[in-house]
Order: structure tokens, then sequence, then C-alpha cells
């Protein structure tokens, strides 16, 4: 078995781990960004979508809602997890 | 050497079989963790060692460090000190264990989702080349490597039954090759060093080249490139290793004779060798079975033949930050005897042996590859 180092390298175990999720999630997002590029690249060549197009797409009506919900939604999500307050069953579902 | 009856997507321009790639997942989150390794190994490092030099005592260190005043493992504990002040170094660490411990993490299953081309490929007929595969399982298997797991890799290097896959379809051309770990500096060509090497052979032609720890084929490959006309052997411990190395120099036609052997007892007759290379072997050995290691070449070696070995430098040919990089690998990148061998000069260990014409020298900015090299007298 290989063995977790016995030290943490940044002086704490939480600050090494926290780092460790940083690069992980670095990771993840590196392979959903080469998968996008790929199936853009694919889709192009197979002449289902232009590449440009959607660079010059502009949401708007419904998708561009759906994409301002989305967006502060993660946003909440992600920046205001940092906050962790009490939480009841109606906040909780209000999320 | 062609393979004409496969289909076409199983063989390469070369009509040679593809080796097995990665799925998207893999083959991506391979190709971040080189990205990840070179980019820690060059901005984050030379920050790491700018705050080193200006650092009171670390001035002091990289001023003196050549100075034999005191024994290495007190020189690197004080430069161990400075270093890890800085947290910009101790973040270069924390990234650099990450990646050597991806590089399985990842790479294992990555692997195993190809398994059925995995075992396809090595199926897949191979014409020979004339080389043969002497596996001798009653080998004693010394306690320092079946119980090392190099790098970091689980099990070791028989660990599990793909790892010739893991390491040629990932770790080496997605992460390896981009540099930046241990000895290797980002952005070296792994392939050109070890054909460098090989060109520290002095003589035009050589009849016969041995190589102990031979790994797999990727330095008797370089030597092949320099000496085209050269005999091959190569030897190691591992299984593994030497049916990887004997399948590569197959497929590529090249003729070499693996054999299972311990470097201190290659069972080759007094004086039947003309060269003898060693590469990254030194530093995966402890330091005596080192030494008995070179009294072995020496006996192999016929009067007048030539040693070149490789591996990364000695403390003494580094600047200090360097030092501790490479006396880092020892507790945390499964390399247990990197400190130990570093601390010899083993040039002059060559000298007491008996070896002529020693020259250590580096053919890297930053100290690596670094050769010594030397003759078997006359």
């Amino acid at each position: 078995m290989v063995d977790a180092p016995k030290q943490p390298y940044m002086g704490d175990a939480m600050l090494d781990t926290l780092i460790r999720m940083n690069t992980e999630l670095m990771s993840e997002l590196w392979i959903l960004r080469d998968r996008v590029t790929i199936l853009e690249h694919m889709l192009q060549e197979k002449g289902v979508v232009d590449r440009k197009a959607i660079d010059d797409f502009v949401p708007t009506g419904e998708l561009a809602k759906e994409l301002l919900r989305e967006r502060d939604a993660l946003v909440k999500k992600v920046v205001g997890g940092a906050w962790t307050e009490g939480f009841t069953v109606d906040s909780l579902l209000k999320k | 050497m062609t393979n004409a009856s496969l289909p076409e997507k199983a063989v390469n321009a070369a009509g040679q079989p593809k080796m097995v790639s990665f799925a998207q997942r893999g083959r991506s989150g391979m190709e971040f963790l080189g990205s990840l390794q070179n980019f820690v190994a060059t901005h984050v490092r030379q920050r790491a060692r700018d705050e080193f030099n200006a650092d009171p005592e670390g001035a002091v260190l990289v001023q003196n460090w050549s100075q034999r005043n005191e024994p290495w493992s007190e020189r690197i504990a004080k430069a161990k000190a400075v270093a890890e002040k800085s947290n910009v170094y101790r973040y270069d660490r924390l990234m650099q264990r990450y990646v050597a411990e991806e590089v399985y993490v990842k790479g294992i299953p990555a692997t195993e989702e190809r398994r059925k081309e995995a075992e396809a490929f090595y199926k897949i007929p191979i014409k020979s080349a004339g080389g043969s595969l002497e596996l001798d399982p009653t080998i004693p298997i010394p306690a320092y490597h079946s119980e090392t797991e190099w790098h970091l890799m689980p099990g070791g290097w028989e660990g599990y039954d793909l790892y010739g896959i893991t390491m040629g379809s990932g770790v080496g051309p997605l992460v390896f090759a981009r540099g930046g770990f241990a000895a290797v500096e980002a952005n070296d060509d792994l392939r050109k060093q070890r054909i460098d090497v090989a060109q520290q052979f002095q003589k035009k032609s050589y009849g016969r080249i041995y190589e102990p720890g031979c790994g797999g084929f990727g330095t008797l490959a370089a030597v092949h490139n320099v000496f085209p006309d050269a005999e091959l052997v190569g030897s190691d411990l591992s299984p593994h290793l030497l049916r990887q190395g004997h399948m590569a120099a197959e497929r590529m036609g090249i003729k070499v004779d693996f054999k299972q052997r311990d470097a201190r007892d290659t069972r080759e007759p007094n004086n039947s060798v003309d060269g003898v290379i060693m590469y990254a072997l030194q530093h995966e050995m402890p330091v005596d079975v080192n030494i008995d290691t070179l009294k072995e070449t020496l006996r192999i070696l016929k009067p007048g033949g030539d040693l070149v070995m490789s591996d990364p430098p000695p403390f003494a040919a580094v600047h200090p930050l360097q030092a501790v990089v490479l006396d880092w690998d020892t507790e945390h990148r499964g390399e247990p005897f990197f400190t130990v061998t570093r601390e010899v000069e083993w040039a002059e260990v060559m000298k007491e042996l008996g070896f002529v014409n020693v020259e250590a020298y580096t053919l890297g900015a930053q100290g690596y590859p670094y050769v010594v090299r030397g003759s078997k007298p006359l």
C-alpha cells in the first residue's frame, strides 16, 4: 500500500486537503473543457454546428433567464458555502 | 517490420500495432497532470528558488555549498530548513506529491477501462527480430527491490499486469514527456537525453553493449540509435519490465537479448562485453549494491572496455534548493536510495575500484543528465 504523506506539506492538514480539492476541481474542469472542445469540433466536422455560431450566439428570452437563474444559483452555492448558517427544512427547500 | 494483416485502425502509418489509447477522461486527466507538473517545476520552483536565494541563511548556503566542511546530511537539513520557510516551496512539494500519486490514481482506472484493447494489443503476433527473453524464477529478488513501491506505484512493477499500458499510453507520453519531476527539468526531452548519454561512449563502434537494470527498452533503443551494429544485452530483476522491453524491441525490429539477472551477478563471462551502460539505475539501489554492481561491471568488461553511467547529479553538483528537491524524493516519491546515493561521488568510487580515465560531468544546465564514465584498464 502506498501510504499517505506523514506530515502536511502546508503545515496544516486541512490546508493540504483544501488545496488537493481545489486541484482536483481544476482537473475535472479541464477534463470537461477538453470534452466540450472535442464535442464542438466533432459537431462542426459533421456539419451539425458551426463553432463560430456558438461564439456569436447571444442567449435571449427563456434561455437567457434559465442561464441567469443557474448562474446565480451556482454563485450562491459556491461563494455562499463559505458562510454556512443554521438551516431549516423551509430554508433548504428554498435553495 | 509491418503487420499488413491487421485492420487499418489497429496499425500506425508504419504498419506497426498502435499503442492502446486512453479514453477521453483518462487522457485529458493525465494531460492535466503533465501541464500542472510542468508549470509547478518552472514558475513555482523559480519563485521558491528566488525566495531561497533572498533568505540570509539561504544565501550563505548557496555561497558555500560545494565546500566540504560538514556531512551532507547536515547541509541538506540546513537547506531544507531554509526551503521550508517558503509557502511557495511547500506548495511546489504538495503539487509534486499530488501528481506523483495521481498518475496512478487516475492512470490505473484509465488503463483498466481499456483492458480489452490492451489484452488484444498484447496478443498481436510480432515478427521476431531475433531477440530473446530469458526469465529465471529461481533468482532471489532482494528485499530492497521487492519491498519498494517505486515512485508510489502500488505494488511495485509486478503489482498490476497492465502497468506497461499505464506507463506507455499515459504516464510516459502525457505526463513525463512534459518533464519537471525529480532531477528532470521541465521541457526536457527524455528520449534525446538517453541518446545524449549513449553518445558518451567514446569509441566509434562497440561489439557488445550490456545494460544492467535496463527496466525496459528505452536506453537500449538509444544505444541502438548511436551504435546500430552493436549486439545488445539488457538485464533486470523485474519480469514485467523485461517482457515489456522484449516486446518493444521486437516490435521495433531490433535484436536484444533480455535476461532476468541481479546486476551484481550477470552470469556473463569475464572480459566479454565492450561497453556497459547504466541509466537511472544507481539511485534505485543501496550503496553497497551499487559498489558490487560496479565490481561486476569491471569483471565482465573487456580490457579497455567502457562504462557510461547516468543518474541524477550528486548534491555537490547542484543548487542547494535543487539538492533539497532531490532529497525530497527519498521520503515522498518512493525513492528510498535517492539521498544515500546522491551523497556519494561515484567517480571517486570508480577510481578506487580500478576504473581508469574516470570523468564526471553534466550534460544539462541544471546538472542533469549527469554522467560518470570510465574504462577498464588494458
